[in-house]
């Protein structure tokens, strides 16, 4: 479970998350639509543990832990996940070394033996293939030279390869044609499971076409305006935000 | 006494051009212009006298063709395609005689001009169609000392060399070494350099090529060791359709300088030409690259690009890079670009956030910077061993 309570963080001078409260049970998929400059991707890279914050209020809780004083990579090893917005291009780092060295610093850091080569290979192939991915792919740099539904599949398969309990899904529709939409659902919907809970940040409600959430929020001007089930995305869509939360939108 | 001044009394009676012109000009200072960001203080402040080993002090190659002790090479296997010339065999073949009368005359080739007059040149002659390889290694064994393995090759019409070499060391010395090489019509030299000598030795290498019409010139460097290192490679392009690679790479540590100098004259038309440079940079360390293409006013039709990309990992490192392009043609494609920054916060928060702890992420991404060089390397065995160094490098710190 992620409890996040009365978050405010700001950027310089401007403060752009204003008391954010949000619990997010196990087994359960979120999902947050809002309007451009709402603080959605702030809240992702907050939860994260980016640089270039400043938490001036609240806490965020896993399973009763705050993170806050974390660094990105302890976040990761108690098993956050972000899907980026716009996935890095790095250069030079091979794919495959990038997931086995991220994979094996996760089960170091959790007292786990590491995978040797074959083991891992057997994971990530089992990924690949439910992610239409095709072999050559891992043997490319990170990110480098991949269309924009390729980079988007990655960060799914990162997210299989690397088994999170709580996974951010920062814009993950956007750039995406449908038949790729329909991939990256598909992927995310196999890791639905009791123990593990998806926040989903989204402009548009077709994403929730395919990955059907529990809980729709929309959140404006830094906190959370208006909860509700699917339907409030439906609503959202209809109606425009200035109808459905007024002035916060 | 200091070393410079036991040399220079050594060399008195040399009357030959080449002994002259180091006598006139000395060790380069900051004020030459090819000079300017690598400072030979060191060997300017050396206080062991002149010495040079008389004779290579053991004939074995181990796991090379070639191996230069202390300046004095021993030829332990010859690959078909290539024959090593005696020095009266030499003299009879125009060009590698023209080599050895050279006479160097420009201030910036002073310590050229020192190796050329104090070596005996080793002669390579590749005169067959075959794909001939040759692996060497430069070895400065006798502790303060200063070394002068000098290589004088010429690759005939359509033949075709790969030459890498490995320079190291066991004492503090000077390793000052002179190549040249001629490259006939058509024919091909691939030239892998990797400098990693001990840490208190002093490295600079002088390569001098001519290439003819068609020929293909793939160069490769990297400096790892030594207190300074310093590659300089002067290319003239002597014919038209002459295609060139180069990529080099500088690791900076300590209180090292690491230098690639590049000097391309192109002088007819129709030559491509890349340019690649990646250095990193930490402790006090500091690296610089200069690369120049001159472009003559019938060299029409020259495509030729540089690039130089420097990373500084800590606040105290220093990276200098001078790229230059003279160009008297007005219908040509010349383009150079360098930067220099520090490592990516995006990249870092993403290998991070993925549970790559931070010193693993930052070594992941220094390691992409330089396989972006290393990948260009096109014989897998040479790039193995210079990523094995690479590595070694980046999971030591040292202050030097």
């Amino acid at each position: 479970m992620i409890e996040i309570k009365n978050l405010h963080a700001r950027v310089d001078d401007k403060e752009i998350l204003k008391g954010l409260s949000l619990t997010i049970p196990d087994g359960e998929v979120h999902a947050i639509m809002g309007p451009n400059g709402a603080g959605k991707s702030t809240l992702a890279n907050v939860i994260s543990g980016k640089d270039g914050y400043e938490i001036t209020e609240g806490d965020i809780l896993f399973h009763g832990q705050s993170v806050l004083e974390m660094e990105p990579e302890e976040r990761a090893h108690l098993g956050l996940f972000l899907a980026f917005q716009y996935p890095v291009e790095i250069p030079g780092v091979n794919s495959m070394t990038f997931l086995r060295t991220a994979l094996n610093a996760k089960r170091k850091a959790n007292g786990e033996d590491e995978l040797d080569g074959a083991e891992f290979l057997r994971i990530v192939k089992t990924a690949m293939k439910n992610l239409k991915i095709k072999d050559d792919f891992l043997k490319r740099s990170v990110n480098v030279g991949f269309s924009g539904g390729e980079k988007k599949r990655f960060e799914i398969l990162q997210m299989q390869v690397l088994s999170p309990t709580f996974a951010v899904l920062d814009e993950t529709d956007s750039g995406l044609d449908i038949d790729a939409l329909k991939v990256v659902a598909e992927g995310v919907n196999m890791l639905r499971e009791a123990s593990r809970s998806f926040l989903v940040i989204t402009h548009y409600q077709r994403l929730l076409d395919y990955i059907e959430p529990d809980v729709v929020h929309i959140l404006a001007d830094g906190k959370i305006q208006k909860t509700g089930d699917k339907n409030l995305a439906l609503e959202l869509e209809e109606k425009g935000y200035d109808a459905v939360i007024g002035d916060a939108a | 006494m200091t070393l410079i001044d036991t040399l220079k009394s050594t060399l008195a009676d040399d009357t030959s051009a080449n002994a002259k012109l180091f006598l006139d000009n000395g060790i380069p200072t900051p004020k030459i212009e090819k000079w300017h960001y690598t400072n030979l203080n060191n060997i300017m402040r050396t206080t062991w006298p002149f010495q040079k080993a008389s004779h290579a002090s053991q004939q074995s190659c181990g796991e090379s063709d070639i191996r230069f002790f202390d300046g004095h090479a021993t030829v332990c296997s010859v690959p078909d395609g290539v024959t090593i010339l005696a020095e009266r065999e030499a003299s009879a073949h125009p060009i590698l005689q023209s080599m050895r009368t050279h006479e160097f005359s420009k201030r910036d080739e002073s310590l050229a001009a020192l190796s050329h007059s104090q070596s005996t040149p080793l002669f390579i002659l590749v005169d067959k169609k075959v794909e001939a390889t040759l692996v060497l290694e430069n070895f400065s064994m006798l502790k303060e000392s200063v070394n002068f393995p000098h290589l004088c090759i010429a690759i005939t019409e359509g033949a075709s060399l790969t030459l890498s070499s490995h320079s190291h060391s066991a004492g503090e010395a000077w390793s000052n070494i002179l190549t040249q090489i001629h490259i006939a019509n058509d024919a091909s030299l691939t030239l892998m350099n990797l400098q990693n000598e001990r840490k208190d030795t002093t490295h600079t290498s002088h390569t001098f090529i001519q290439a003819e019409e068609g020929s293909a010139l793939n160069i490769y460097g990297m400096n790892i060791g030594g207190s300074l290192g310093r590659q300089t490679i002067d290319i003239e392009l002597n014919g038209k359709d002459i295609q060139t690679n180069i990529a080099t790479a500088n690791l900076a540590d300590g209180k090292q300088t690491q230098d690639f100098t590049v000097h391309m004259n192109h002088n007819h038309p129709s030559c491509d030409t890349s340019v690649f440079s990646r250095n990193v940079c930490r402790g006090r360390g500091q690296s610089v690259f200069q690369g120049k293409f001159y472009v003559a006013q019938q060299a029409q039709q020259t495509d030729a690009e540089m690039s130089c990309k420097s990373l500084l990992l800590s606040d105290r490192a220093r990276a200098d890079s001078k790229p230059e392009l003279e160009i008297y043609a007005d219908d040509v494609k010349c383009g150079h670009g360098a930067t220099v920054g520090t490592l990516d916060n995006e990249s870092l928060f993403y290998l991070m956030a993925r549970g790559v702890p931070r010193k693993d992420a930052e070594n992941l991404l220094v390691e992409g910077f330089i396989e972006d060089m290393l990948t260009r390397i096109p014989d897998d065995a040479t790039a193995k061993i210079w990523r094995a160094h690479f590595a070694a490098w980046l999971a030591a710190t040292y202050e030097g």
